[in-house]
């Protein structure tokens, strides 16, 4: 062999190693990538790892899967953000890899991050989940944002035997489905104990329009007060009832849409 | 008959001139209760609006579940009605001129199970023996605080004691970036290797183990037992400080005697200068000056108590280093000052702080100026620390982390008893990648925990009179963060308070905060999450009862509940004045709770006088607001309007 083929072996080596000592490491980047940006440098270091980061998809969103059961908030939010902004064919694959995972923690954030995305064809994956008390929530919201018919039921049981964030998440499950059926149990959850859930399962309720208008009309004179007030509130936000606009000393006033469905 | 006509025209237009001016109101208010019966009522009936009782307030927050917390606090998330009820429980005490009653309320809010009755029923009122029968006393108190300090620090190694303290000051100081304060750490004691170790822990993704690791050690205190040889240590000086009141005579030159513990030192009513530590200096007048670790307690140099008591003139407590007169790291630190316009100057931290120890300094008299950088003026962290200013017109100038702080199981009170005051807090440290030409303020009532871990403490800015002006930026007036409660209460007086993000009765995740004010024609400005707000399952709270006030603000201001939170605005008399910005993210209203699409609770209720509101709503009406809000104005029907 020549000198000039050693010499070229050589400048391919050095060219081989020197590509693994500029990559960094993902752990390293997503430090970076969420360290307090209290100088200049960092805020420099931030940007950059944050776009390589990007580049080097969906290696990083495993990298930081790896570490999302963990106390550093600002990872979460980095995770989250990629969730909002990347397509559905880069976060979805990386996400299911992580719904059965060894750790509560990952296996629920996982499932609620699928929410962001429309992944119908692995709601199969997702049921077994509802049975699992800690990450009941976050399949039963994402299983509603896939808009799962057979969620239905299981919104409907949670809306009444659920804790309070449980029956809150049912009662918006029931509004993402559309399923007009849920409108009775919706309207049952006008009496809840807690205004969250009440007002929720309200605001469902309006979202079914016209349809959920007829059902309320119908159902005048058959309700608590409480229950009658949500009532009459979702007939004003759906414009069926225009409640009178008193001048009186306080008098009460809407301003705007109450439940604001927008 | 027409005279009495004429007179009672007079007096009627008189009244209708007095009240339409917003001059007279009656008699000042009182600032508590805050939250009284017929106040109550017309809650009760805005929430009766909203389809609502009391307990729908009390929807779940507790959603964190730190691994410690005070219970009153994550009690108080569930129940906010309770949070009034604690603020008038502290401005009692605060109101009261017994001192023990500070002591108590600061035991009860801590949940700290101690006995004080001991040392407050043993006080020293023999007359004066001579100075060594006074000091011979005074070090067996010390000898018997010094074992139950080291029965409160437990099990924990030098080691354990440095790394805790490297894991405060670290970050507080930036030592990592900043040389010189590094070297300020080093020199009091802290390890080269502790300031490593802390910053390799910073570098892991998920601090999890190192955050479960310290919370272990800093469980291994015992508070209650560093409370109760606190107060020990407090009426131990206060005892010597009242027996040396009345003597007359008083040494030439400074005296001094050796202990195990430090110089004991008995000044001159000259101007003396005092340089270094020593346990206790008796200084009975003159212009003094205190330099140089005096007044300050480091039990990681093994100085674990120190006290001064000065009788009079207008003294200067200047420190270059990290602790200064009136502060105590693994120890235990009193200062009392009779009078005098005095200057507390701390280059770090300073004037009535403690870390994993306890701090109480007390001004009796005289317009004083406080300054210091960071961790300072009521300011407590795994400890307490005290402020306490009787009279005068007194500077309040902190960095961060003062005025009122406390960390996670910390306890920080300024209270100031009269005078004109200025607090201000910020100018220090940026608020980087938020505000980024903003400063942290972290002061004035404000407490936060170690999230996700770890709830704080209590804070507590309590001014009882006077015209007072409080300058803050991010995080001030009345505000926490994660399982802590913070609250700014002002007597009386037409106060002025300014901060920009974060305060003015504001809770942060899962947190408590409030801000109350009696009388006077007060002021309000902020621009975000102010003026009785909450966030992300937190309470916020401002009570303001008399005078014409005027709350400005751009967004999440007035009434406003964000992400789960409930937030109270009431404001009982006056003729007021709510602006903001932007109508639909302020005065009376909730949001959908972002991703978790659910509404908050949002009350802001004004129950008299002529009012402007910038979102267009009506006097005497009660407007509804989305999810879910109502901006309650009542008037009373006269029937003759």
């Amino acid at each position: 062999m020549s000198n000039k083929h050693l010499g070229y072996i050589l400048f391919l080596f050095i060219l081989f190693c020197s590509s693994f000592a500029i990559a960094r490491s993902l752990e390293d980047l997503l430090y970076d990538a969420t360290r307090y940006g209290n100088t200049p440098e960092r805020r420099e270091a931030k940007r950059v790892a944050r776009e390589e980061l990007k580049e080097r998809m969906p290696d990083s969103l495993h990298a930081a899967m790896a570490h999302i059961h963990g106390d550093r908030v600002m990872l979460q939010v980095l995770v989250m953000e990629w969730v909002l902004e990347l397509p559905s064919d880069v976060i979805v694959p990386a996400l299911l890899a992580y719904i059965d995972h060894d750790r509560i923690e990952t296996r629920r954030v996982a499932i609620f991050f699928l929410g962001f995305h429309q992944a119908t064809e692995h709601a199969d994956r997702l049921f077994p989940h509802l049975e699992e008390e800690q990450t009941r929530g976050a399949a039963l919201r994402t299983l509603g944002k896939w808009k799962v018919p057979e969620a239905r039921s299981h919104a409907e049981k949670w809306l009444v035997d659920g804790g309070e964030r449980l029956r809150i998440v049912a009662a918006n499950a029931l509004r993402d489905i559309g399923d007009t059926k849920a409108l009775p149990a919706l309207v049952e959850a006008f009496d809840d104990p807690v205004f969250t859930v009440r007002n929720t399962a309200a605001r469902a309720v309006v979202s079914f329009g016209d349809e959920a208008a007829v059902y309320l009309e119908s159902m005048d004179g058959s309700f608590t007060s409480t229950a009658d007030l949500i009532r009459r509130r979702c007939l004003h936000d759906l414009g069926r009832l225009t409640l009178p606009q008193s001048m009186d000393k306080n008098a009460i006033h809407l301003d705007g849409s109450f439940f604001n469905t927008q | 008959m027409k005279i009495y006509k004429a007179t009672a025209s007079f007096v009627a237009m008189f009244t209708i001139w007095l009240v339409g001016s917003g001059k007279v109101y009656g008699d000042p208010a009182p600032l508590i209760p805050l939250y009284p019966d017929h106040v109550r009522d017309h809650v009760e009936r805005a929430l009766d609006t909203l389809g609502m009782t009391s307990s729908d307030a009390g929807f779940e927050k507790d959603h964190g579940k730190p691994l410690w917390t005070l219970g009153w606090i994550t009690n108080t998330l569930n129940d906010p009605w309770q949070l009034p009820g604690h603020a008038d429980a502290l401005y009692t005490a605060a109101e009261s001129d017994n001192p023990e009653k500070w002591w108590s309320i600061g035991a009860e809010l801590m949940e700290l199970d101690v006995g004080l009755a001991r040392a407050s029923g043993e006080p020293h009122d023999k007359p004066f023996a001579g100075w060594d029968s006074l000091v011979n006393r005074f070090l067996v108190y010390v000898e018997e605080i010094d074992e139950m300090l080291e029965a409160s620090f437990g099990n924990l190694s030098l080691e354990d004691r440095i790394y805790l303290s490297a894991s405060i000051l670290a970050s507080t100081f930036e030592s990592a970036d900043n040389e010189v304060h590094r070297n300020v750490l080093l020199e009091a004691g802290i390890s080269e290797e502790a300031l490593d170790r802390i910053e390799e822990e910073a570098r892991q993704l998920d601090g999890s183990d190192a955050s479960l690791r310290w919370l272990d050690l800093v469980n291994q205190v015992d508070l209650p037992g560093l409370y109760r040889s606190f107060h020990l240590f407090y009426h131990a000086v206060l005892n010597i400080r009242n027996e040396v009141t009345a003597i007359e005579e008083w040494p030439d030159s400074p005296l001094i005697r050796e202990s195990h513990w430090g110089h004991i030192i008995i000044g001159t009513m000259g101007d003396d200068a005092y340089e270094g530590p020593a346990l206790l200096i008796i200084d009975p007048g003159g212009s003094d000056t205190y330099r140089n670790g005096v007044g300050a307690a480091n039990g990681l140099e093994g100085r674990r108590m120190a006290a001064i008591i000065d009788l009079g003139g207008d003294d200067v407590f200047h420190e270059e280093g990290l602790l200064g007169a009136g502060s105590a790291l693994w120890g235990l630190a009193v200062v009392l000052n009779t009078s005098g316009d005095d200057r507390y100057e701390s280059a770090f931290v300073g004037a009535g702080a403690a870390l994993f120890g306890g701090a109480w300094l007390e001004d009796f008299s005289g317009s004083d100026q406080y300054r210091g950088h960071a961790i300072g003026q009521g300011a407590g962290m795994v400890g307490f620390g005290f402020l306490i200013d009787h009279a005068g017109d007194d500077v309040y100038d902190v960095g961060f982390y003062g005025q009122g702080f406390a960390g996670v199981k910390g306890w920080g009170m300024l209270l100031d008893r009269a005078g004109n005051d200025r607090y201000l807090a910020g100018n220090r440290r940026l608020d980087h990648e938020r505000n980024d030409e903003r400063y942290l303020s972290l002061s004035q009532g404000f407490s936060i925990g170690m999230r996700p871990h770890a709830g704080g403490g209590v804070a507590s800015l309590i001014d009882l009179s006077g015209n007072d002006i409080y300058i803050g930026d991010i995080y001030a007036q009345g505000v926490s963060y994660y399982y802590s409660a913070g609250f700014l209460l002002d007597g009386g007086g037409h106060d002025r308070y300014s901060m920009y993000q974060y305060g003015q009765g504001c809770g942060i995740h899962m947190s408590l905060g409030l801000l109350a004010d009696a009388w006077g024609n007060d002021s309000y400005s902020g621009y975000i999450l102010a003026q009785g707000a909450a966030h992300d399952y937190s309470v916020g709270m401002l009570f303001d009862h008399q005078g014409d006030d005027t709350y400005t603000a751009d967004h999440h201001a007035q009434g406003r509940a964000l992400n789960n939170a409930f937030a109270l605005l009431v404001d009982r008399t006056g003729n007021d004045a709510y602006f903001s910005r932007q109508r639909d993210g302020a005065q009376g209203i909730g949001n959908n709770g972002g991703f978790r699409d659910y509404g908050s609770l949002a009350l802001l209720i004004d129950l008299a006088g002529a009012d402007i509101y910038s979102g267009g709503f009506s006097n005497s009406m009660i407007t509804l607001r989305p999810l879910y809000g109502v901006v309650y104005d009542y008037k009373e029907d006269t029937g003759h309007e």
